[in-house]
């Protein structure tokens, strides 16, 4: 705000002791006398609030006999004397709430010398001139330029800068005087870093208000009464006076100034100050700055000041400003700083802003999520700008331990090889994908990577953005797998996620597809399996599907062995391909048992089972149980449903036994066997 | 004196000394030329050209240079805004404008239900309202908290709108004539309000049954917030504080609560009322203790964990065997052996586990040894950890099973058949 629209507010008050002018007043001038008094009250946000109350109640008061011109410099003197009495006095301070809000409050971290400095800075500007302090105050508490400092003082842009740049080396000179050695030329920077705090508006509203209802007090009232009589004769005499006035002049004087209207009136004036240009100056300045702007409202302008704050380190400094952050910034201050900082290194240096990341020295400075998910953020967006440097970069560190970090379903590295091979199947070719899962130096980030390009992966999603042909020719890439089991589950895996999701595209695909792919496809829809019902349309571009089961457990393995002997497919393969997709199924129906029981002399059964079954980590212990339970060999049936019962037993969920002797399908000899188990015998 | 007399003289006074300086300064008679300050114009505060600033923020992306163009956007009326967000591109990509968010946190300031009002039918097809409200909400929480906090209060959440994804359908929003919000929706007003009203912030996510509110809980820095926030809630006497419900519902809330006012003072909560209606466990107070007998020297190990036992409550006992057993194996495995040994009735079952699951990789001998001492099912359990770890750790090795009971052979037996299973 500037002076000439103070003063109109100091005058709408004074002449109509108008509320709304005086909450116009607090709300421009709040954050210098809030920064303030938080800064010589050591953040004490409750007593900076109160001092504030002082301070503009004395506003309403004094408010006649003030200055326009001496406004900021009056609220600061008031507010230092006033927090220097609050805090002799006061022993009965609340708890601190060491709030985000203050740049200078963290009176227990390390910037002791800083917080040293401003406190000097508060005590040396008292002891300057009015006018100095005036011009300094302006300056940098109110961030006024200085044509709008030259303006208030009547001067030119240019004599308020030399002015200005004279008061600061006087108070340089006072502080050396003081023991304080700083030059003037930091000493900018620093003021404009201890700056002001924004005031939220019910604050403001609250304090105009009590400040304006004081006035009406028993001495106010006395004075009233005697003036109102005094005014009356003032009046009837001038009103004489100037009736023979106009008479004289003929002529009238310009119209006095209009009241400011609603297109020019004083507008968000906190806003305003939001989007004051960040100042240079030191790491810690900068750290007091990000303070502040963190404080305000967290929308896309305070946004938009923090990202032109981060914009100041230099890159190479950014360590330097990690260790800083990390003594002085709380961790969602940080967190919210290192994105767009590490953002931006990503454009010049991606190496060494992934390197800086992989160390994990950041994660002692983040949150979790922050922590776990910002070098995978920054990672996805490599590969998508610059696949090739980003593979290469991670070929290069995969056995750093920083990659062991669980991230996005599994350890980084399984991830981000994820990531690489996602983006290779939608910007380059089904085939590229997987040639790049084939050069993997581990077999479960192979897994992983295949989850991902068969849509089982919730970070996966080039398999739904994709087309049907670079789906097919996907497809056809997986025959040259070398694992043809890891491929053959994979096929399957795409399979569904289409029939659950994309049915069009599987349809399209099949039509492209040869006998024994369409043979391949049919499995998936053997037994119980997941359809695609309906789409609900969201916003945007967003919609919801909407899936059902369907069991296809009599006419399935049916239709399939059709499909695969008219393929011209060995009947005994084609059997048992059918009995593996049966029994990848999450439920065995009483169908498919019996399916499985007809063909047992066909198929090698006991050796699809044991495949099954050695994935027992990853499914419940019944279902492992139901598969074991169908193994020929007796022995081997006891012994390894003994062992699930076992694990059963040992494991956190002390309900899995339970659950597993109450199970109505358990054959009666393991139950005896289990039972046995439960209750040993020393 | 009297008061009239008083109120008289004061007239008086003021009719002569006001006479007397009309007298003195009565001017002389205007010249015929008018003066410079009659021929010049007053300056005129002029509105900014809106569209060229908005045009002047869309071109550049420097951020200093967006923050002065978005700090003269500001100084439009707000009477002009609504129609310049109908004229200008508020959709860039996948996100609003800057010129748009800044015009709808400027209107938001000053009058946050009319932003809304725009908001909602201009931006909720394409599904922008969210990202709109995301700058609405703080915008207008900064400038009157109570009036966001009871706007929130007057919408409904519909069941669709329920979803934390945020999944509602086109049909129910188009029906709408007020927003749609879900329960992130009134997390984020509620995080925005907290500090400020936390007795309406609460009262909202009480009402959005929200997910995740532990941000906001830890955003109250007083024990009078975490006070106020509580008198949100209609009854915290008749909340299971027991609950299961890990991750929404207003017993979980209430217990943030509770914990943050620990956090800030102890001593107060455990002082009022509230301290009778559920135990906040002092986390802190038992980690110090752990901690200085985790650092111990050896020699004095044993006599601090005796003094850890002797101060636990027979509840906490089996508990405390645990971890001391946990902790001392990693570091003395056979001190740790013979401090459970002493130990009476079922507590060094208690560690027993804990004891395996430190030495198992490293020496399955001494674990298969020391779990023949213990009841049955202890063993049974222990070898399942034993197995688990020393595979793990030797896939290729041969185990020699001599010297072991019958019970501990076959339960080896087992597993290892099962762990083969996953070998092929």
């Amino acid at each position: 705000m500037m002076a000439d629209e103070s003063a109109e507010l100091l005058h709408q008050f004074n002449r109509h002791r108008s509320e709304a002018a005086f909450r116009a007043l607090v709300r421009c001038h709040s954050p210098l006398v809030y920064a303030t008094a938080l800064r010589r009250l050591s953040g004490d946000r409750e007593a900076a609030r109160d001092v504030m109350q002082e301070v503009f109640t004395l506003l309403a008061r004094k408010a006649t006999g003030l200055q326009v011109a001496s406004l900021g410099g009056w609220l600061h003197r008031q507010t230092c004397r006033r927090a220097s009495n609050h805090r002799r006095s006061e022993q009965r301070r609340k708890q601190r709430e060491l709030a985000s809000v203050q740049a200078m409050a963290d009176s227990h971290s390390s910037a002791a010398d800083h917080e040293a400095i401003s406190g000097e800075i508060d005590e040396a500007l008292l002891a300057l001139p009015s006018s100095d302090r005036e011009l300094l105050v302006q300056r940098f508490f109110g961030g006024q330029d200085f044509r709008a400092v030259g303006s208030s003082l009547g001067i030119s842009e240019e004599a308020a800068r030399k002015r200005v740049a004279r008061a600061l080396e006087r108070l340089a000179a006072m502080l050396q005087r003081r023991g304080a050695v700083t030059a003037a030329g930091t000493l900018g920077p620093a003021m404009s870093a201890m700056g002001s705090t924004p005031v939220p508006e019910a604050l403001v509203a609250q304090i105009s208000s009590q400040a304006v209802s004081a006035l009406p007090a028993a001495g106010w009232l006395t004075v009233a009464e005697l003036v109102r009589p005094f005014l009356a004769g003032v009046a009837l005499v001038c009103l004489t006076a100037s009736g023979l006035l106009v008479l004289q002049a003929r002529k009238t004087s310009p119209p006095p100034p209009a009241p400011a209207s609603a297109a020019t009136a004083p507008r968000s004036p906190g806003l305003t100050a939001l989007l004051r240009s960040a100042e240079e100056g030191s790491m810690e300045d900068l750290i007091a700055e990000i303070k502040r702007t963190r404080s305000g409202p967290g929308h896309a302008l305070t946004s938009l000041r923090l990202g032109a704050i981060l914009d100041r380190i230099p890159l190479d400094r950014v360590p330097d400003f990690m260790e800083l952050a990390g003594k002085k910034l709380t961790v969602d201050d940080r967190s919210a700083c290192y994105k767009p900082l590490f953002t931006r290194w990503l454009e010049s240096d991606p190496d060494a802003a992934l390197d800086l990341l992989l160390t994990g020295r950041h994660s002692e400075h983040v949150d979790e999520g922050t922590s776990t998910y910002l070098l995978g953020n920054l990672f996805s967006e490599w590969a998508e700008k610059d696949l090739q440097k980003a593979e290469a970069w991670l070929a290069r560190n995969w056995a750093h331990e920083g990659l062991d970090r669980f991230a996005y379903g599994g350890p980084s590295r399984d991830s981000f090889a994820m990531e690489v091979a996602d983006t290779y199947m939608w910007r380059q070719s089904g085939k590229a994908a997987v040639d790049y899962i084939i050069s993997l130096p581990s077999r479960e980030a192979q897994e992983q990577c295949l989850e991902g390009l068969a849509g089982t992966r919730p970070y996966a999603s080039a398999w739904m953005n994709v087309g049907a042909d670079r789906l097919t020719e996907l497809y056809r890439a997986l025959a040259n797998f070398p694992d043809a089991r890891l491929a053959a589950v994979t096929k399957q895996q795409l399979w569904e996620s289409l029939n659950r999701t994309e049915p069009d595209k599987a349809a399209q695909m099949i039509e492209a597809l040869g006998p024994r792919e369409r043979f391949e496809a049919s499995l998936a829809k053997t037994g119980i399996y997941s359809q695609l019902k309906s789409i609900t349309k969201g916003l945007g571009h967003a919609r919801t599907l909407h899936s059902e089961e369907v069991d296809n457990s009599q006419a399935g393995p049916a239709d399939s062995l059709a499909q695969g002997l008219a393929a011209g497919i060995p009947r005994q393969e084609v059997l048992t391909a059918i009995g593996t997709a049966l029994l990848q199924k999450p439920e065995l129906t009483a169908a498919t048992v019996a399916w499985l029981e007809a063909y047992r002399d066909e198929i090698p059964m006991d050796e699809l089972l044991i495949d099954r079954i050695g994935e027992f980590e990853a499914q419940d212990e019944m279902t492992t149980l139901r598969l074991a339970a169908r193994l020929g060999d007796p022995g081997q049936r006891l012994q390894l449903s003994r062992a699930v019962f076992r694990r059963a037993l040992a494991s956190s969920n002390r309900l899995a036994p339970k659950n597993i002797l109450d199970s109505p399908d358990l054959p009666a000899d393991l139950r005896a066997e289990f039972q046995k188990l439960n209750e040993p015998q020393p | 004196m009297k008061r009239q007399t008083l109120k008289g003289t004061a007239f008086l006074l003021a009719c002569l000394a006001t006479a007397g300086l009309w007298h003195a300064f009565w001017p002389a008679p205007p010249a015929a030329v008018a003066s410079p300050e009659a021929a010049t114009p007053a300056p005129v505060k002029t509105t900014p050209d809106a569209r060229a600033l908005v045009a002047e923020l869309a071109a550049t992306q420097d951020k200093q240079q967006r923050m002065s163009i978005a700090a003269r956007l500001l100084e439009i009326p707000v009477s002009e805004i609504p129609a310049l967000l109908d004229s200008i591109t508020v959709i860039e990509g996948h996100q609003l404008s800057l010129a748009a968010k800044t015009l709808l946190i400027r209107w938001a300031s000053v009058d946050g239900r009319a932003a809304v009002a725009w908001a909602w039918p201009h931006l909720r097809e394409k599904g922008f309202f969210p990202q709109a409200m995301a700058q609405i909400g703080p915008a207008w929480a900064w400038q009157n908290p109570r009036e966001l906090a009871k706007w929130a209060g007057e919408q409904s959440i519909t069941e669709g709108a329920q979803d934390p994804f945020g999944t509602i359908s086109l049909e129910d929003t188009l029906a709408s004539d007020s927003p749609l919000l879900n329960s992130e929706q009134f997390s984020r007003i509620a995080a925005s309000i907290a500090r400020d009203e936390p007795r309406l912030a609460f009262g909202l996510l009480i009402k959005a049954r929200a997910y995740g509110n532990d941000d906001i809980t830890a955003s109250l820095q007083s024990v009078e917030q975490i006070r106020e926030a509580l008198l949100a809630f209609d009854n915290l006497e008749g909340l299971d504080y027991e609950s299961q419900n890990f991750i929404s519902g207003p017993e979980r809330t209430a217990k943030a609560l509770f914990r943050r006012w620990c956090e800030l003072d102890r001593s107060s909560f455990e002082a009022s009322a509230y301290s009778k209606l559920v135990t906040i466990p002092n986390h802190e107070k038992s980690m110090s203790k752990w901690a200085k007998w985790r650092e111990a020297p050896a020699e004095d190990r044993l006599a601090g964990a005796t003094a850890l036992l002797a101060t636990a409550d027979e509840a906490a006992r089996h508990e405390t065997v645990g971890g001391l057993a946990r902790d001392w194996a990693a570091k003395d495995p056979a001190g740790c052996r013979a401090w459970l040994e002493t130990l009476p009735g079922e507590l060094p079952a208690a560690g027993a586990r804990y004891f395996m699951t430190a030495v198992a990789a490293s020496d399955l001998a001494g674990a298969v040894d020391f779990s023949e001492d213990m009841p049955p099912a202890v063993r049974q359990n222990c070898l399942a950890d034993a197995h688990r770890l020393w595979r793990a750790a030797h896939p290729e090795e041969t185990v020699d099973t001599s010297g072991w009971s019958e019970p501990s052979v076959e339960a080896w037996e087992d597993l290892d058949a099962l762990w083969q299973t996953t070998r092929r």
